[in-house]
């Protein structure tokens, strides 16, 4: 029996009854906008729950329980109903083998995972590898993560990770624990001893309410809970009601996926403008499209707000961030040249990117960290980052129009006055990109003078712009010189975002080295793999067919304009 | 022909070609990167003659590009301005790399410094009297290197060779007995086990009087010399405690002379001796400590302390006989093996010898290992003596609970029980008095970790006799040695080149802010006072992350810091004087500027408006 509860004296026979099944006409929301301290910074329940569930079962929810009643289930009848369960996600078949778990399952209960001999020495190679300062591999770095998994779990049923209990000394000092409540620490809270007995007394009864599955006394006791933790407790150092209410908003909306629903009826609608040029799909299109641009932009907005900065430094800020500019930029296009495949193309770099975002959490981690210590309160910072990863949107843009004229090498040969049209907006995507690129790369260099003394270092994430920018130069220099002409233009353009890819992913996922180092991560190369092979063979076929249709040389298109 | 040479490097061709083989050499120095760190691209690609000149190939190009255009039409201004703009960059850069200056200042907090640790490395040559012979500077490769990497010669045909470096090097401690009597301190090596785990340690310290702690998975080891039968009695006993260890003596707080002379040994506690002359038993010698530096290092040829804090601790003494011969010796306590008499003439020196038991935290092998599975458990004592005669090893085990589980003589290569978890220990070696030697292992390959490796060398001494064996040393980085050659101790000095600054920096205090409800680090900040004696000024100032203190032309940036229990916190500021910094802004914004108006600008702008202009005067 949890230590809690022996402490709160709730009777063991009330808790061995009790099940973990879903509580009927329980109200949740009244503990969801409590705030808790979890990994520096202060947030809702709802989003610690969230996260927690995710990176424990990788779902979000269990047995219908939404994740904050899974969280609370597991503080309180852990013992009971969970140890024996399997709800810990283990995916990772490598090492699931070494360990001996039931290759056909994926969900393992806490027991097993922790009587595992084979984890433990797994771990304990680990530890030792990681004071060699060695890199873990993959099977490592997985038995890590299921450490962590039980260990959060622990924290949790113990009461330790869950620092819901306000400093009335400010709002950013050390918040307490649950674990506080048990024996001798409960004299370290810094609360008057009425309020401390009216918490013992609070919690008691819901806690008891919950055992006994009585929603009418649970939604009767919460409220108290809650005001005394908001009001008696803080001494006023609580995150405001307003700052943590737009983060359940945040968290219920969840405006990407949104957006890239709406993404992909926009793609469909003017896909079937492309082909049947009716007109009011085109309108229909251009509705979709617009709102979910706006949404996207709204989220960005709102997670700008809640983490109180530009979200620029991990990988899934910066894809939401150069969906959104991929889109920005194929509007502009759009509005001079008054084609709607530019958005059309575009909207297909929008889908893939929100919907990796969305579904990836373990690659692409959706939640809000605090910044490391180099990236704090630096305008130089957000600057140099935004306008580089937005050069990565004109570039991708320049990469999906880029297909789209493959694509009608390889299927609509003769259509090259269309070719011609369209490789133009390419060669604009691309220009927007080089001076993005180009002023991005020069503003790094001025942040790591303001901040390190050193306006370039050779450090890998800017060697790599640097040649992501050095491919884009050699296409616009062998376009003047001759060299790239029609065919030969689109294929390098395509080519060169490699460098993107590299700059912007590989650096991060796959060297893993040099100073950018916050924004490290792993996982997808398979998939990133796979895609380079596919882009390869798609302008090998493009070309083939070129030659073929058109004899040596290719077709002959002249798109630029003369400058 | 000069015509056509000017044609080709202003070609697009060329352009185009260099673009792309600059572009391939950047990709692959950092996949280079990943594999060796960040010290191996430098070394590899970034730092080469042939990297220079593929940049320089490429500024040629761009210049001659623009150049040939000559006299440029209207349309090429975007042009023109932004080709000026990369070789303003270009140039900036060539005087960051010959004019600036980059490198670490590390700190300990209370203590003013102006030595900037430089990334490259040199070999120094010091003789007894700690002064410069020469200094040579070491060439670093990207993978280990045999062969002869620097030679130096000394008269009658001896040498040093310098045969191979270690780019990433860990120390592998090596135990071996001591060579010389009175030097060194008991070691053991000790095998722990139970049916879950087996693991393998030497235990073994720089102070024979201060017991050495260790923890070993669940069990705490501890190893320590007794000097007396009581001493020996004690640890003995059934009872418990922790055993005569911990006895700690106020007056002894400095540590311990042990003097070595005729065949007897005498301890001395350094305060007592401290300016004071004491006679040694036995003999008309008499001997006294003239300075006690807790941070010995060499300074403007002196040895001086450079500061309080107790990490190379050393004492230099005074040692005279009734005839009125004087010795002055300097005894280290981390480095027993230098030889501690000065200008010796052979001969005539008074044949005592020194070490020094300090009291303060040595470098120890590893202090605190540990494992996951005993977090949080209290751990079990296993403590090992050796006895006042060094013949016998005697262990003593008390269980977590603290009682005696018990006490014996220690039976090399047998199993004994402790009586607590079921683990089972066995001693497989012990020397009575140790010398430790940290020999530098290559570590081949690294991938995601910060590179934070030291280098290390091995160096063969040829003495001048022929058929005399050479003698192989080690070195890593920011050690030294001493070597005998041709009679006369001959330290060895390895680590990075230095950079005296003419002023120098106060650490007044180094704060580091933790992110709320952790630990993870949020903000870091030094005061610091710089003060220039030259120009009188003392000035104060804060140091923070993205806020450097500016003077004297050099930037102060805070990088890192260094924290360990016990010790004052140690802040490393990056230090950087960069004379081009102003071109690579100006060649920024300039290029910048052109690629806009190059590609923004209707390309006949500036035709239409100048041309307007002819039409209407």
């Amino acid at each position: 029996v949890t230590k809690l509860l022996l402490l709160l004296a709730v009777t063991s026979a009330t808790v061995l009854n009790a099940t973990p099944s879903v509580r009927k006409d329980f109200n949740w929301q009244e503990l969801s906008r409590l705030a808790i301290q979890d990994r520096g910074r202060l947030k809702p329940i709802d989003t610690f729950a969230r996260e927690t569930v995710l990176f424990i079962t990788g779902k979000s929810g269990w047995a219908g329980m939404i994740p904050i009643e899974v969280v609370f289930s597991w503080l309180v009848t852990f013992e009971n109903n969970w140890e024996n369960e399997p709800f810990v996600r283990v995916d990772y078949s490598p090492l699931k083998k070494l360990i001996k778990l039931d290759p056909t399952s994926n969900y393992f209960s806490p027991v097993e995972l922790s009587k595992s001999d084979e984890l433990k020495k797994i771990l304990r190679d680990a530890v030792e590898k990681d004071n060699r300062k060695e890199k873990l591999s993959d099977i490592e770095k997985k038995a890590v993560q299921i450490q962590n998994q039980l260990g959060l779990l622990e924290g949790i049923v113990r009461g330790d990770a869950l620092s819901i209990l306000p400093n009335p000394a400010g709002i950013n000092q050390n918040w307490y624990s649950l674990a506080y409540l048990i024996d001798s620490s409960q004299g370290q809270l810094p609360y008057i001893p009425e309020d401390r007995e009216k918490l013992a007394t609070d919690l008691k009864s819901v806690l008891n309410a919950y055992l006994n599955s009585d929603a009418a006394s649970w939604n009767a006791s919460l409220p108290n809970l809650a005001t005394l933790i908001r009001t008696s407790l803080s001494h006023g150092s609580y995150p405001t009601e307003s700052s943590l209410s737009r983060e359940i908003q945040y968290n219920k909306l969840r405006p990407f996926r949104l957006s890239w629903i709406l993404y992909v009826l926009a793609f469909a609608t003017l896909l079937i403008f492309q082909v049947t040029k009716a007109r009011v799909s085109q309108y229909l299109g251009a509705a979709f499209l617009f709102s979910a641009f706006g949404v996207h932009a709204y989220g960005f907005f709102m997670r700008c707000m809640i983490a109180g900065r530009p979200p620029v430094t991990n990988m899934f800020e910066s894809v939401i961030w150069v969906t959104w500019g991929c889109v920005l930029f194929s509007l502009f296009i759009w509005a001079a040249y008054k084609n709607s495949v530019i958005p059309t193309a575009a909207s297909v770099f929008a889908i893939v990117g929100l919907v990796l975002a969305d579904n990836l959490p373990a690659v692409l981690d959706p939640s809000i960290q605090p910044l490391e210590p180099v990236l704090r309160s630096n305008f130089w910072l957000t600057i140099h980052v935004l306008t580089i990863t937005l050069s990565y949107a004109a570039f991708a843009l320049s990469l999906c129009l880029g297909n789209v004229v493959l694509g009608n090498y390889l299927f609509r040969t003769s259509n090259t006055q269309w070719i011609q049209q369209a490789s133009l907006y390419m060669y604009r995507a691309v220009q927007i990109g080089v001076v993005l690129l180009a002023a991005g790369t020069i503003l790094g260099g001025v942040w790591a003078d303001y901040s390190w003394g050193r306006f370039w270092g050779w450090d890998p994430k800017e060697v790599w712009a640097l040649t992501a920018l050095l491919l884009y130069l050699a296409v616009l220099h062998g376009r003047y010189s001759g060299w790239l002409r029609g065919f030969g233009f689109v294929a390098a353009t395509v080519m060169s975002f490699l460098g993107v890819l590299m700059a912007w992913y590989g650096v991060n996922f796959v060297l893993g080295v040099g100073l950018h180092s916050y924004g490290f991560g792993s996982g997808g190369l398979v998939w990133v793999s796979l895609y380079i092979g596919l882009q390869i063979a798609f302008i090998l076929a493009a070309y083939a067919k070129n030659l073929r249709v058109h004899g040596p040389g290719g077709a002959k298109v002249s798109i630029f304009p003369k400058n | 022909m000069l015509n056509s040479l000017f044609k080709f490097f202003a070609s697009l061709k060329l352009a185009v070609i260099s673009i792309l083989s600059l572009a391939a050499v950047l990709a692959t120095a950092t996949i280079l990167e990943s594999m060796y760190g960040m010290r191996s691209a430098h070394v590899l690609v970034y730092g080469t003659w042939w990297f220079t000149g593929l940049l320089f190939l490429l500024g040629t190009n761009v210049l001659c590009a623009a150049m040939i255009r000559y006299p440029w039409k209207r349309h090429q201004t975007g042009f023109v301005i932004t080709h000026c703009g990369i070789l303003i960059i270009l140039f900036g850069s060539l005087m960051t790399q010959k004019l600036g200056v980059d490198g670490n200042l590390p700190i300990v907090e209370q203590t003013e410094d102006n030595e900037v640790v430089m990334n490259d490395l040199v070999l120094g040559f010091y003789d007894q009297n700690n002064n410069l012979i020469k200094e040579y500077p070491v060439r670093e490769s990207a993978t280990q290197k045999d062969g002869i990497i620097l030679e130096l010669d000394f008269p009658n045909s001896e040498k040093i060779v310098v045969d191979r470096f270690i780019p990433r090097a860990v120390a592998e401690r090596n135990v071996e007995n001591s060579p010389l009597p009175g030097v060194g301190a008991p070691a053991v090596e000790v095998e722990l086990a139970n049916q879950r785990f087996r693991m393998k340690e030497w235990l073994a310290g720089n102070r024979p009087g201060t017991p050495t702690e260790m923890n070993l998975g669940p069990a705490v080891l501890t190893i320590q010399k007794l000097w007396s039968s009581e001493e020996e009695k004690s640890f003995l006993s059934k009872t418990a405690g922790e055993g005569p260890a911990r006895a700690k003596n106020k007056t002894n707080s400095l540590g311990t002379l042990l003097v070595s002379y005729r065949g007897l040994e005498v301890r001395l506690p350094v305060a007592e001796a401290l300016k004071h002359w004491k006679s040694l038993a036995n003999s008309e010698l008499e001997v006294s400590v003239d300075e006690y530096l807790p941070f010995a290092i060499v300074q403007n040829n002196h040895l001086v302390s450079k500061s309080n804090v107790p990490a190379n601790p050393a004492l230099q003494i005074s040692l005279r006989d009734s005839t009125g011969k004087l010795e002055k010796h300097t005894v280290f306590a981390n480095f027993p093996e230098f030889k501690t008499l000065h200008g010796a003439t052979g001969g005539n020196n008074l044949g005592v010898k020194f070490r020094f038991l300090a009291n303060a935290p040595g470098p120890e092998g590893k202090s605190e290992n540990e494992s996951l599975p005993f977090v949080g458990k209290k751990r079990g004592r296993l403590s090992f003596a050796v006895s006042p005669d060094d013949k016998k090893l005697y262990y003593r085990v008390i269980a977590a609970s603290g009682g005696v589980n018990g006490v014996g003589e220690v039976e090399v290569g047998k199993e004994q029980s402790t009586g607590w978890m079921d683990i089972r220990f066995k001693v497989n070696k012990w020397f009575p008095a140790a010398v430790q030697e940290e020999r530098p292992h290559y570590v081949e390959y690294i991938s995601g970790t910060d590179g934070n490796f030291l280098t290390g060398l091995r160096l063969t001494h040829y003495a001048n006799n022929a058929g005399e064996k050479p003698e192989t040393a080690w070195l890593l980085e920011n050690r030294a040695r001493t070597m005998n050659v041709g009679g006369t101790p001959v330290t060895v000095a390895f680590g990075k080149n230095r950079l005296m600054l003419p002023f120098k920096i106060f650490l007044q205090k180094f704060t580091m802010g933790t992110d709320p409800g952790t630990s993870k680090a949020a903000t870091y900040e030094s005061d610091v006072t710089v003060r220039d004696r030259v120009n009188g000024v003392d000035k104060v100032a804060k140091i923070s992350m993205n806020e450097p203190l500016k003077y004297g032309g050099y930037y102060f940036y805070q990088a890192s810091y260094q924290m360990e229990e016990g010790r004052p916190p140690v802040s490393v500021f990056s230090v950087n004087y960069d004379p081009g910094r102003w071109l690579k802004y100006l060649g920024a914004i300039v290029m910048v500027l052109g690629i806009l108006t190059m590609f923004y600008m209707n390309p006949h702008y500036w035709d239409k408006i100048l041309g307007k202009k002819k039409v209407s005067t």
